[in-house]
This record gives C-alpha cells, structure tokens and sequence, in this order.
C-alpha cells in the first residue's frame, strides 16, 4: 500500500519534464513526441499518439512532460488520467476541446465502463474538430486494451502508435543517477546499483524509493550510503 | 495587478495540493489579471463548482497574501479568457498562456458547440449556424474503390441535387472506412456551389447534449427552429441514439420537418438502419426512405492508393513498393492505415534513412508483431469456427458436409490471404489435405465472394475480426 502511494506521488512530479526522461531505446519516440506537441496537424491522423507500454515505463512521465512543453511554448493543455475520470460525470469534460493539448493516461482502464467510453468518444470528436491534439497513454495497444466501443479504438489507433520501451538494468541505473543529480544528490555508483538490485524493476518504483530517500535524507540530514538507504528502506 | 501575483499563487498552490489535484483543477484555469479584479476561467460549469468549492477560499487567501492592502477580488467564470483589446496586446498571464489569448471561447456558450442561443441574448450578431464542416474533406480527396464506389457516386448525387436526389441518404459500414469524409464531402460541395446554403454537420452525441442542453436552458423552441432551419443536416454516428428516447423524438420532428421542405438529410451508422437496437421502429423505418448503401473495407488497391493519397498530402514521398507492404498487412480500416504511415513518416523525419521496405518494416515492426500474432492458422480456425458456429475439430476432420465444408475451405482460403504460409503448410494444417484442396478452396472462395452476397459479407466480416 505504502509503494502505491509513492507511485501515485510520482506521476505529478514537477520533475516531469522531457529533459528528465531517461531516453534509452525511445529516442526517436522522444523525438517525434516533442515534435507533435510543438508542430501544426494537418489531418486527424496528425492529432492524435498513442503510447502503450508496461506499468513503470514512464507514459505518465512522457504526458505530463508533454503538458510541460505545451506550456513552455504558451499552448494550453488539460492532464486526465482515466482512473479519476470514471469517478466524474460526462460534464466534466465539456469545453476540454478548447485545450490546445489533451493528455488521457492509463486510458484502457475504461474499459470497465461503457459510459465514459462513449464520453472520451465524443471528447477526441470535439478536439479534432477543434484542430486541437490528443496524447494517449495505455498499458497495452489499443486493440487488445478490453475497450469495446469500436469507434473509440479506430480514433486511439489514428495517429502514431507508439511503444514505450522499458529500460535495461544499465539504463535504470543511469537513469537513477541522473535524477538524483538533478535534485542535487551525488549518488556514488555502489548505491545506485544497491538500489537498482533491491527495488522493483520499473521507472516508477525507482523514482519512489528515491522520492522517499530524498525526503529522509534532507529531514536526517544524512548523506546517500548503503546503510541509509538499507535504514529507510528496511531492506 | 503584475503578472507575477497569479503565478505566485499557482506556486504556493503546487507546493500545498497533492500534485494530482493541482494538474487537473488548478494548473488549467485560464487567467484574466486586472487592477481590481481577478478572473479565474473554468472550461465548464462542472469544474467552476469544483473550484469554487474546494480551492477558491485558499485562492483568495492567498491573493490577500501576495497582493498587500488593496487585494484584487477574486471572480470565477465559465469560458476562455477573453482576447486581449486591440490597445492591450499583452495580457496578464500566470500560466504561460499568454499569445494564445485571442484564440478562445467566449463564456457561456462554451458547451453549445453547434447552437448559440447567448450570442442572440447578449445582443450580437444573431445566431449564426456552425456548420462544423471539414473543409479538408472533399470529393477530391477520397480515394474511390470498389468497396466504397456505389457511396461515392450516391454522395455525389446528393451534392448535385441536395434535397431531390436521394433523401435521406443512409451511409453505413464499419468504422474508419470514410462514412464522415463522404458526409463532409457532400455538405462542402453545397457549400461551395451555394455558398449561403446553411449545412450543419453534427455528431449524434453532440446532437443529444445540445438538446439537453437547451432544454436545461429553457430554449428548445429556439434549438427546433435552428435545426428546422438548415438546408441540409449532417448526423454522424446515428446508432448513438440508441436508448435516448427524448433525442430520437426530437430528432424524428427535425426529421419530418426537414424532409417536408425538401431539405438534404444525411446519416451514418455503423450498422444497417434495421439493426440499430433501442431506436424507435418509425425512426428507423424512415431512415430507409431515401437510399441505404454500405462502405466495405477497402481491397487491397484502394489501400494503397489511400497511403500514396494521404503521403502525398503530407509532401512525402512513399514508394509503391512501401505502401504495398503496409496496404498487405493493415487491412480493417482506414485510420490504421493513416496511423502506420505517419510512423513511418515521423521515422523518417528523425532517421533521415531512405524510404524502402525494410526501413517500414522497422518502423512498424511493434504494430506488425500484434498483427502477426492475431492472424495463425490456429487463430483463424478458431474465429471462423465460432463464427460458423461449428467445433473447432471440423476444421480437420474428414467431413464434407456443406455446413462444415464450406466454413473450412473460407478458412483455408484466410489463410492463404492473412498469413505467410505456404499452400503444402495450409494443408497440413487442415487435417494433412493437400496443397491441391487448399488451392481448390481459394478459388471457389473467390468465386464465392463475387456471387454470393452472404459469402462476401461473412468473408469481410471475418477478415475484420482477424486484422483489426
């Protein structure tokens, strides 16, 4: 229960930012995401992403990195994730077209409720009709996702369909490194890989277990070693 | 008021909400900043109420925290910030949403996306009908093939003669296959030989809310004689009625109305007007008063021609050989095709690696491995016997009665067309038949589909059901 709560912190990070995204293997997802934000569509197709890949592989990361870039270059944009979606009416979403940027993540959680598929329908209608564009974000590709509105998965499988790949035990390791420099905590390569050999192998637990040791070690005032990290992680 | 006293705030909110609630009630809020006021936008009445609960006492604390003695009062609006006045051009911003300005929406008409009664009640100009046509949707643009000929030239009609030739017009066929491009196509052509001619495009649901809508408001007069009004009326998606019983009433009279004054009526549905379940039977009686015709999937040219179609507009180059391999492997509709290709395209922005099959290959190679893994022999057995309703086991038993018979020469013949084996391997796995029978099978399938209607339709639906 604890890790699901640190997960949920994790995915509104203000570090959400592009520059943070440890982009091994989906380099040219990187590239063509900061592209679709920035650049004008032309056609529905040129509206719409589709990102799937496994819990932890940093989607929710990637959205709200988009929603970062939307503002940077004064475009408005709106953050849904579909699990508070289905806790609200329909209402909720009228007059969202009018954001120059949707992002839905976790959209094949939908798929238990036929309402709020016929709503989401109806929402890619209103954006594309407005010339606006919409960011998707799944575990699975939209055809296997449970989602049984027909018309809702053509509009998902539109545009660029893209899978978000998990990265190596290497990769993770760097990339721990470099969020941790970027909070300005020198992390010596024997605790990250401490880390890395200890804690769940996905984005998104990492990012948590570093969360909490950062909060420790600022309230401790301690520094990053084995035994802290042993210590508050009770490992 | 400097720009800096929103931002503030919206700083001290991140730190104080979790992050969750920040992104999706406080970070969006449009802002309008002026010396005595502050208006907060809200996109609907929805998250206004949500705001106005939840976070506007916080909010105003802390505009009294940052702003000193004389606080600017703290206002809460549905819409979009107004554009900035022509001798104002820089607007006060707290989130960055600053050049954008001018394009908004104005409050309270925010969810009325067809039909502005407000802008008749704030005294502007009168209501004006939203066509909410595609401009890029044209007669032009569509690709024509077999599968879709018969619509194209009905819709063609229709655009010639709106009103006489073919009323209503009934489009209907899976989605993604170009019902709502043909339906814009028409209501562009009445546009630009009749450039006064009022056309409104709406989609069904949108069609439902605006009608609650009105009726919330007290203004349904208003909404029947808007939409009694238009000389053709464009509803796409008609099987979203089902089950909504007040809008299929209305709907009915608009219906009659516009039928009575010669107006142009055209639907889409995914489905035949028949089988739309939870729709009045007049309804839908009526809905076959004019001309029903169906969009098949696309065969195999007409895909490629799409690709060349849709890569030339997006000024790429696509060899044929390259649209071949991808038009081969996406079969079920439209959008996945416009989807693949602009993989393909946005890889080689980013490679700069020359366009052949391999590179597509490459590119697509998430998209195709699902493909793949739907479409085996095994799976293709398995989708054809339940469709058939026939055991599994049949599909190689020795059997030649006609109701198993039939089912397994369709089988073989999909797998002939949806995978990569060869005739001997197709063979083997219908119960060790030779290469022969299967070759046998594929011809007379063939020979089926262009005889027998019920043959052609269970083959497409099936090929859908594999590929999509």
């Amino acid at each position: 229960m604890k890790q699901q709560q640190l997960t949920i912190d994790f995915k509104f990070e203000i570090e959400a930012n592009f520059d943070l995204f440890y982009g091994k293997g989906n380099e040219l997802l990187l590239a063509s995401l900061q592209a679709f934000v920035a650049s004008d569509a032309r056609t529905a197709s040129q509206q719409i992403i589709y990102l799937y890949g496994p819990k932890g592989s940093g989607k929710s990361h990637l959205l709200q990195a988009a929603c970062h870039l939307a503002e940077q270059k004064s475009l408005t944009s709106q953050y849904l994730p579909s699990h508070y979606l289905l806790q609200m009416p329909l209402e909720f979403t009228f007059g969202l077209e009018h954001n120059q940027l949707i992002v839905v993540d976790d959209v094949d959680t939908l798929k238990i409720n036929h309402t709020w598929q016929a709503g989401l329908f109806d929402l890619i209608n209103r954006v594309i009709e407005q010339g606006h564009k919409i960011i998707f974000a799944a575990s699975v590709p939209a055809n296997e996702s449970g989602i049984e509105l027909p018309d809702l998965i053509s509009r998902l499988n539109w545009g660029q369909k893209w899978r978000v790949r998990p990265l190596g035990d290497e990769a993770r390791m760097q990339m721990l490194k470099m969020r941790a420099q970027a909070r300005g905590i020198p992390m010596q390569e024997e605790v990250a890989s401490f880390i890395i050999n200890r804690c769940q192998q996905d984005n998104a637990s990492i990012m948590a277990c570093l969360n909490k040791l950062d909060k420790q070690s600022l309230a401790k005032k301690r520094r990053f070693t084995i035994p802290f990290v042993k210590e508050v992680m009770q490992w | 008021m400097s720009d800096s006293l929103w931002q503030n705030c919206l700083d001290s909110l991140q730190r104080e909400l979790p992050s969750q609630q920040y992104n999706m009630w406080v970070r969006p809020l449009q802002v309008l900043a002026q010396a005595n006021e502050i208006t907060l936008y809200a996109p609907n009445k929805f998250v206004l109420d949500w705001v106005r609960d939840k976070y506007s006492d916080r909010i105003n604390e802390l505009i009294i925290e940052f702003s000193g003695a004389n606080p600017p009062v703290l206002k809460l609006e549905v819409g979009s910030r107004p554009a900035a006045p022509v001798n104002n051009p820089k607007l006060e911003l707290g989130n960055g949403q600053g050049e954008r300005a001018h394009q908004v929406h104005r409050p309270t008409s925010t969810n009325n996306p067809g039909f502005s009664i407000n802008a008749a009640q704030v005294g502007q100009t009168p209501p004006s009908i939203r066509s909410n046509l595609r401009e890029n949707y044209t007669f032009d643009n569509f690709v024509e093939g077999k599968s879709n000929q018969l619509a194209r030239a009905a819709a063609t009609q229709v655009a010639d003669n709106p009103g006489t030739a073919y009323n209503p017009l009934f489009l209907y066929g899976s989605t993604g296959l170009g019902k709502t491009h043909l339906m814009h196509a028409v209501g562009n052509e009445i546009r630009q030989r009749n450039p006064d001619a009022k056309v409104v495009y709406m989609h069904s649901e949108r069609f439902v809310q605006d009608m609650v809508k009105a009726l919330q408001t007290n203004s349904i007069e208003e909404w029947k004689r808007h939409y009694r009004s238009v000389d053709a009326l464009l509803i796409d998606d008609i099987q979203f009625f089902s089950g909504k019983e007040r809008s299929q009433e209305e709907f009915f009279h608009t219906f009659n109305a516009l039928l009575e004054g010669n107006h142009q009526v055209i639907l889409t549905s995914d489905r035949y007007p028949k089988e739309i379940e939870n729709v009045a039977d007049r309804l839908k009686s009526r809905f076959g008063w004019g001309l029903t015709i169906i969009i098949e999937p696309p065969e195999l040219e007409t895909r490629v021609a799409i690709l060349m179609k849709k890569a030339q507009e997006s000024n790429f180059v696509l060899p044929n050989e390259v649209a071949f391999f991808i038009a081969k492997r996406l079969r079920s509709n439209v959008r996945d095709l416009e989807g693949a290709l602009n993989r393909v395209i946005a890889n080689a922005n980013f490679t700069g690696r020359p366009m052949t099959i391999d590179f597509a290959k490459d590119a697509l190679r998430d998209m195709l491995a699902l493909q793949e893994k739907l479409v085996t022999i095994e799976n293709i057995q398995k989708t054809v016997a339940e469709y058939y309703k026939i055991k599994l086991v049949d599909m190689s038993s020795k059997s030649r009665s006609r109701s198993v018979a039939r089912p397994r020469q369709i089988a073989m013949a999909l797998s002939k067309e949806l995978t990569n084996h060869s005739l001997p391997e197709i063979g083997a796995a219908f119960g060790g038949r030779d290469h022969t029978t299967v070759l046998h099978a594929c011809r007379k399938v063939n020979d089926l589909r262009e005889n027998n209607h019920d043959v052609k339709e269970d083959y497409s639906n099936l090929v859908r059901t594999l590929s999509s």
